[in-house]
């Protein structure tokens, strides 16, 4: 048998050579593949999606925004892209990574900022201009030239002009280039200007133009070059992390804006200011607390106490129905045969899925009917706390009815069955044996009953327009809809006090919680 | 002798014992639908007569000029309100914002972040995962009016508005969200809160996976992310697919937030569905006075697409596992 020589390739496995041309090949292909995919998405997005949907009617912006965004984060991406080939070797011969990875990074830019010329986007893009050219003087802000036929000249400007300031704010360089760069299409921008002594005032408006950038450019540029050596350097493990906290921090900025707002008497999105506009420690107050207790909310006069007798009347209500509702029906469901159990059952899942507003419909009609009847009518009637508390059980009916029968179904029966021998009647058996056995399942589904009852709102607000039926949430948002200005600071008080008990169960009850909303599924958790 | 029992005692006794177990076989019977009779009572009222009742109301012209509550007095108009639904001509525009509605969030939020959560959180420290996705809750445990308040104020124009300071901050000119971008904050909304239903369902999977077969993976060398494409993503098949007609049924219906949010708006119908078409003409003076009539024609066809994916839905699972005999039988 002849063995066939293969050359050897001398590099692989001896010291790394100063360049491997391969290595960059890779990554650079795999970077621009990266950039072309994400182009092509967005460029159907633009293209073919957002006109077929709008072509049926309806008017929306998600498909420009995400095609937006995915033009945003191409380059990055690319260039997480083809760094990580190089990531995945970079141990040890790291002189020779950084290398690779920046020579692949220049390229993917060129590519992509041809690209962006090409379409005129990213440096390239048309950005708000007044169309002049500034600089700083002593006295204000000097116009240097005036683009041909730009909004500029149209409006009189001449080169020499001293710009002072936009209506009566004065403004220096950076002022003014940032109000434009803030500015939208068409804005008013009336300036104030010396020339020659003489104090003039014209209005501009701003017009999108696409001039190239090049200091957006060259940052662009930069901010590459140090993306490629962080991604380099990234410890893997953070990654879970940093994306997990990004999409959180929406959300979590908002609760806590309830918390600081509510402590302060005004806030500039975040940041609580006190009467100069600083944030200090005079920001902060209890006045907004105070005035919930007080009864007064921006002129206007109300009670609490009823208001929060109402709201935990609903919930407790609603958790002690609820509870015992569900358990003895779970409890037959899961432990007797009879005519009819299939039939209860299948109903309860279709129920589960049916729409809420064909109901509340109707239910109003059953309200009034109810309300009339002498005695019960009183407790159950429309735009009382039992009505509606009766309506929210019957809702979440099918869903504790489904989560007790699992709950049982995981008992074991040996309790029950010498407890029915030796002569207990069944709803001793259930009260006294079982029950006690399926504690969490009955905490679980007594904090989600809590807490459904608590939020309420559509129900309690649908049920008693007209009543002068109020329970918190309504109440919250009978505050919102004021045509009067709203303080939202009060009202973010009012949102927190709301907030407490959810809080309260948030930090104490997460696993019960977690559980309870995956609700529905095949009985227990 | 004690032995010779007569065949007609034997009778008798069987006839006795065959009568005692009838009897206990109905009280047995009694007792259960005693158990059930709170449940069924409030099935029956607050579910089976509305749904009988809303279907006569949607033959009827009920609004709140000769609004009553006495069924009796209701005029009927036969298909009247459907066909005036079907000739409206927003009708259309509705029907599509519902179907971009539920295919969007569903695909972004409910299913794809949600799985991208699951995923993310299973592959990091045990107890670092379980407060990322106990914090995911949080949507939706906060009451609508709450939580909407905090998108209200997240989208307010400047300086108020938290995404403008963020703008601010970076450079970038104020956007007016409110008036520019409904759609965007109604998916957001939404889809923040169907996360978490994803998100618990696709972590409880992905843990159910033996622990072998994700080591062995491992073992032999496949990184984290192919065994994310060839050991997880097949095993999560079917809590996907559960996770999607649930969810399908669940926008459907949801309409709470949209009405707290834009409430349709800005200008005509630009973020309406097709649940909050219905609460609008029935139950509110969006339009000056109530049409319940008309409104509850709008609901009907939602019931029609409901049960007709909900039963999709129980065919698909095999609904028969679930409602499999029970434990014991009477005794």
């Amino acid at each position: 048998m002849q063995s066939k020589s293969v050359p050897v390739p001398v590099s692989s496995s001896q010291s790394p050579p100063t360049f491997h041309l391969p290595d960059l090949v890779k990554a650079v292909r795999l970077g621009l593949l990266t950039a072309a995919g994400l182009a092509l998405i967005a460029v159907v997005l633009l293209v073919v999606i957002q006109p077929a949907i709008g072509s049926l009617g309806i008017e929306e912006t998600f498909t420009s925004v995400l095609a937006r965004f995915i033009l945003f984060v191409l380059p990055f991406v690319a260039y997480i892209a083809s760094t990580g080939t190089v990531r995945e070797w970079a141990k040890g011969h790291f002189p020779r990574a950084v290398l690779i990875a920046l020579v692949a990074t220049i390229i993917i830019f060129a590519v992509v900022s041809v690209g962006q010329y090409l379409t005129q986007t990213g440096p390239f893009s048309a950005r708000p201009s007044l169309q002049f050219s500034l600089s700083q003087v002593d006295n204000g802000v000097r116009v240097d030239a005036l683009v041909p036929g730009g909004v500029a000249e149209a409006a009189g400007l001449r080169v020499g002009d001293v710009i002072t300031a936009i209506r009566r704010n004065p403004v220096d360089l950076e002022t003014l280039q940032m109000s434009i760069n803030q500015s939208q299409e068409d804005d008013a921008f009336r300036l104030r200007f010396l020339r020659d002594g003489e104090e003039i005032q014209e209005t501009l408006r701003t017009v999108y133009v696409a001039e190239p950038d090049p200091s957006g450019l060259l940052s662009g540029f930069v901010i590459a070059t140090i993306f490629t050596v962080a991604v380099i350097l990234w410890p893997g493990g953070w990654t879970p992390y940093v994306i997990l906290i990004a999409l959180l921090s929406p959300l979590i900025t908002g609760y806590i804006w309830v918390i600081i707002a509510t402590f302060s008497f005004r806030t500039h999105g975040i940041i609580p200011l006190d009467s100069s506009d600083a944030l200090s420690l005079q920001a902060f107050t209890l006045n907004n607390w105070r005035s919930i207790f007080e009864g007064d909310i921006a002129g206007r006069i109300f009670d609490i106490w009823p208001i929060l007798l109402t709201s935990l009347g609903i919930a407790l209500i609603m958790t002690f129905v609820i509870l015992l509702v569900s358990s003895m029906a779970g409890y037959a469901l899961s432990r007797m045969n009879f005519k009819g159990r299939r039939t209860f059952l299948s109903f309860t899942l279709i129920l589960h899925g049916f729409p809420a507003i064909t109901l509340l419909i109707p239910i109003f009609v059953i309200l009034l009917t109810l309300g009339s009847i002498p005695i019960i009518g009183e407790f159950v009637g429309f735009g009382k706390v039992g009505g509606i508390a009766m309506v929210m059980v019957a809702f979440q009916l099918p869903l504790g009815v489904w989560l007790m029968k699992g709950f049982f179904d995981n008992i074991p029966w040996d309790m029950e069955r010498s407890a029915l021998i030796d002569g207990a009647s069944r709803f001793r058996t259930y009260w006294e044996i079982v029950l006690p056995q399926i504690r969490p399942g009955i905490l679980a589904l007594g904090i989600f009953a809590f807490i459904s009852g608590w939020n309420a709102y559509i129900i309690p607000q649908t049920y008693s327009i007209g009543a002068g039926f109020n329970n918190l949430p309504v109440f919250i948002n009978d505050l919102i809809d004021e045509t009067a200005p709203v303080n939202w600071n009060q009202v973010a008080a009012v949102g927190l006090f709301q907030l407490i008990p959810i809080f309260v169960f948030f930090i104490f009850a997460q696993e019960y919680l977690l559980n309870i909303y995956a609700g529905g599924t095949k009985g227990s958790s | 002798m004690a032995e010779k029992i007569g065949v007609a005692e034997i009778q008798t006794v069987e006839k006795e014992t065959t009568n005692r177990s009838r009897a206990r076989a109905l009280r047995a019977h009694l007792t259960a639908y005693g158990f059930l009779a709170p449940a069924g009572v409030l099935v029956i009222v607050f579910f089976l007569i509305p749904v009988v009742l809303i279907l006569f109301m949607s033959l009827t012209n009920l609004s709140s000029s000769n609004f009553t509550a006495d069924v009796a007095k209701w005029q009927f108009v036969g298909l009247d309100q459907f066909e005036r639904l079907f000739s409206d001509q927003f009708v259309r525009k509705i029907f599509f914002n519902t179907v971009f509605y539920i295919v969007v969030t569903l695909s972004f939020f409910n299913v794809g972040l949600g799985l991208i959560v699951s995923l993310l959180t299973t592959h990091i420290d045990r107890n670092a995962g379980f407060v990322f996705r106990a914090l995911w809750i949080l949507p939706r445990i906060t009451s609508p009016v709450v939580y909407i308040l905090i998108w209200k104020r997240m989208w307010a124009e400047p300086p108020f508005g938290l995404l403008n300071q963020f703008n601010e901050l970076v450079g970038a000119p104020a956007i007016a969200y409110q008036s520019e971008h409904p759609w965007v904050f109604v998916i957001l909304v939404n889809g923040f809160i169907g996360l978490s239903f994803g998100m618990i369902i696709f972590t409880s999977a992905i843990e159910s996976i033996p622990k072998d077969l994700m080591n062995a993976s491992l073992v032999d060398g496949s990184s984290i992310l192919q065994r994310i494409r060839y050991v997880i993503m097949p095993l999560i098949r079917w809590p996907l697919l559960f996770v999607v007609t649930y969810q399908t049924l669940s926008l459907l219906t949801s309409f709470v937030e949209i009405q707290l949010l834009t409430d349709g708006g800005p200008g005509l119908y630009r973020t309406e569905v097709w649940a909050l078409t219905a609460y609008h003409r029935a139950l509110s003076n969006y339009f000056g006075h109530a049409e319940w009539g008309y409104g509850s024609a709008f609901a009907i066809v939602l019931v029609v697409i409901g049960v007709v994916l909900a039963i999709v839905y129980m065919r698909v699972f095999r609904f028969s596992e679930l409602v499999d005999e029970p434990k014991i039988e009477v005794l």
